[in-house]
C-alpha cells in the first residue's frame, strides 16, 4: 500500500522534471526556430496538466513553469508566475465544471491562455515604451509564437494523457 | 464551483498567489538581481541549457553546412568578388594610408586596456519571446560578472547585463531601444548616442543618433564607445556607417550602423568585469536613470539647435 502511495506520488516529481526538460528545450538557441519564430512550451504544457490533474496540481505546476519562465524573460520576475497560475487553475476549473476534455477544448485554451500572456507580455514590454513602430513587432513576432506554440498542443495533451495515465 | 473557493486548495492557490507578488516586488526592489528562487531554478537549469546549447550548436553546425551549402557558394563568390575589388583598393596609397591608420588604432586598443578584466561565457538560452535578442549567458555573480558590465566578442561591442543570477545573466543588447551607448566616430571624432530602433533592430542594426548637423560622418566610417558616463570603456567597436540621413526633427543627422558583430546568432561572448573608470562619475544603481536624462538633454541640445555632443554617454 506505501509503495502504491510513493508510486502515486512520485509522479510529482516526474511532472517536475518534464517542466525543467521543457525550459530547458525551449530556451536551446534554435531549438525548432522557423524564421526566427520559436515556441514557448511551457505554457501549453501547463495548461493541458491542469485539464488532467484539475486546478490545485495544475496550479501548482502552472506557477512552476511560470517561475521557470520568468529565468530567461525580460519580463520582471514572477509576472509568468501570476499569469500561469490563474490560467492554469481557470483551466482546469473549466474542464471540471463546464467543459469536456478533449483536444479542441485544449487548443481553445491555450490560444486564448498564449494570447492573454503574450499580449500582456507585448503591452509591457513594447506597448507602454512607445517604441515607434512597435506595433509591427507584434504582428512580426508575436503572433506567430502564439500561433506556433498553439499548434503544438497535441503533443501535450497526448503526452500529459499517457503519463497521467501511466501513474 | 462555489465549493473550490471554500476549499483548502484554494487557500492554498491563493498562498502560493501571495509568495509569486511578494517574488515580483522583490524582483522589482532589487532592480536585476535574481531572487532566491531564481537563484535556486538557475543553479539547477544552467547546467542543463549548457549542455543543451552545446548540443544544439553542434547538430546545427552540420545542418547548416548541409542545407545552406548552395548559400555558401554563392557567398563564396561573393567575398572573392570583394577580394578582388579589395585588392584594387590597395593600389591607390591614400585609401591604404588612412585604412592603416584606422586598423592600427584598433589593434593598439588591446594594448591601450591593459586594465580590462574579461569573463569567457556562453549563450545558452534565448527565449522565445526574446527582446531584441537579448539571451542567457552560462556566467553569473560567482564569476564575478555584475550588473551593467559590458558584454562584448573580439569584434565588437553586444550590449550589458541587465540582471544577474550565482550562475547565469541575461543580457540586453545594442539594438534594444532602452540601451543608450555613448559612441564616436574614429574618423571624425563626432559624438552621439547609440540606440536601437525597432524596425532597425529587424535587420539587427541599429543607429547612431544626435550627430552634429554640420559632420562629415559617412559611410564606411567606424563607430567605437566614447567611454563617457563609466558604463562602458572608451574605444569598443560598435559598428559601420551604412548611410547617414537628417533626423525626422531636421536638427541633427542620425547613421545607421551595422553593428560588427551578428548579434542575432552570437555563441562565445567576453564579459568586461572590471576596467580603469568603471562606474566612475557615477552611481551604478543610478546609471539607468542617466542614460534616460542623458537622451533627454540630448534632445534638448537638438531641440535647441546647439551643438549635439553628448555630454554623458550611457
Amino acid at each position: 500500500m506505501e509503495k502504491r502511495k510513493l508510486f502515486i506520488y512520485s509522479r510529482f516529481l516526474v511532472y517536475g522534471a518534464i517542466f525543467v526538460f521543457l525550459y530547458v528545450l525551449q530556451c536551446t538557441p534554435g531549438f525548432l526556430e522557423i524564421m526566427e519564430v520559436k515556441p514557448i512550451l511551457l505554457i501549453p504544457a501547463a495548461i493541458t496538466l491542469a485539464m488532467f490533474e484539475g486546478e490545485f496540481i495544475g496550479g501548482l505546476y502552472g506557477a512552476f513553469a511560470g517561475l521557470l519562465c520568468g529565468l530567461s524573460s525580460t519580463m520582471i520576475y514572477g509576472f509568468d508566475a501570476i499569469l500561469l497560475l490563474a490560467m492554469t487553475v481557470a483551466g482546469g476549473l473549466l474542464v471540471i465544471y463546464l467543459m469536456r476534455r478533449t483536444l479542441i477544448t485544449a487548443y481553445l485554451l491555450v490560444f486564448v491562455a498564449m494570447l492573454m500572456r503574450c499580449s500582456l507580455a507585448y503591452f509591457f514590454g513594447y506597448g507602454i515604451w512607445g517604441f515607434e513602430n512597435g506595433l509591427s513587432i507584434f504582428w512580426r513576432s508575436t503572433v506567430w509564437v502564439i500561433l506556433y506554440s498553439t499548434l503544438l498542443t497535441p503533443l501535450f495533451f497526448w503526452m500529459w494523457k499517457r503519463v497521467c495515465g501511466f501513474f | 464551483m462555489g465549493n473550490f473557493f471554500k476549499s483548502v486548495h484554494f487557500k492554498i492557490l491563493m498562498a502560493v498567489l501571495v509568495v509569486l507578488v511578494a517574488f515580483v516586488l522583490r524582483a522589482a526592489y532589487m532592480g536585476g538581481l535574481g531572487t532566491m528562487s531564481s537563484y535556486f531554478l538557475g543553479l539547477i537549469v544552467t547546467p542543463l541549457q549548457q549542455v543543451s546549447s552545446q548540443v544544439s550548436y553542434s547538430v546545427t553546425g552540420v545542418l547548416d553546412t548541409l542545407f545552406r551549402a548552395g548559400e555558401y557558394k554563392e557567398e563564396n563568390e561573393t567575398l572573392r568578388e570583394e577580394i578582388r575589388q579589395l585588392r584594387q583598393q590597395l593600389v591607390d596609397y591614400e585609401t591604404v594610408k588612412h585604412e592603416n591608420e584606422q586598423y592600427r588604432q584598433f589593434l593598439e586598443l588591446k594594448d591601450q586596456n591593459q586594465d580590462f578584466q574579461f569573463e569567457l561565457a556562453t549563450v545558452i538560452g534565448r527565449s522565445p519571446d526574446a527582446r531584441f535578442y537579448s539571451f542567457t549567458i552560462d556566467k553569473g555573480t560567482i564569476d564575478g560578472v555584475a550588473l551593467r558590465d559590458p558584454v562584448i566578442t573580439a569584434d565588437g561591442l553586444v550590449g550589458y547585463i541587465s540582471e544577474v543570477g550565482p550562475t547565469y545573466a541575461q543580457v540586453i543588447t545594442i539594438l534594444d531601444p532602452t540601451l543608450h551607448v555613448g559612441a564616436s566616430d574614429a574618423r571624425t571624432r563626432d559624438t552621439g548616442i547609440v540606440i536601437g530602433t525597432v524596425d532597425l533592430a529587424q535587420e539587427g542594426k541599429c543607429k547612431l543618433s544626435y550627430i552634429d548637423r554640420e559632420s562629415a560622418v559617412s559611410r564606411g566610417d567606424i563607430v567605437t564607445t566614447s567611454g563617457v558616463g563609466g558604463i562602458f570603456p572608451k574605444g569598443l567597436m560598435i559598428g559601420v556607417v551604412e548611410q547617414v540621413q537628417v533626423e525626422s526633427h531636421g536638427m541633427s543627422l542620425y547613421a545607421v550602423l551595422e553593428p560588427v558583430v551578428d548579434i542575432p546568432s552570437v555563441k562565445d561572448v567576453l564579459v568586461i568585469t572590471d576596467f580603469e573608470g568603471q562606474n566612475i562619475g557615477e552611481d551604478s544603481e543610478e546609471s539607468s536613470e542617466e542614460s534616460q536624462e542623458s537622451q533627454e538633454s540630448q534632445e534638448s541640445q537638438a531641440d535647441s539647435q546647439q551643438s549635439s555632443q553628448p555630454e554623458d554617454g550611457e
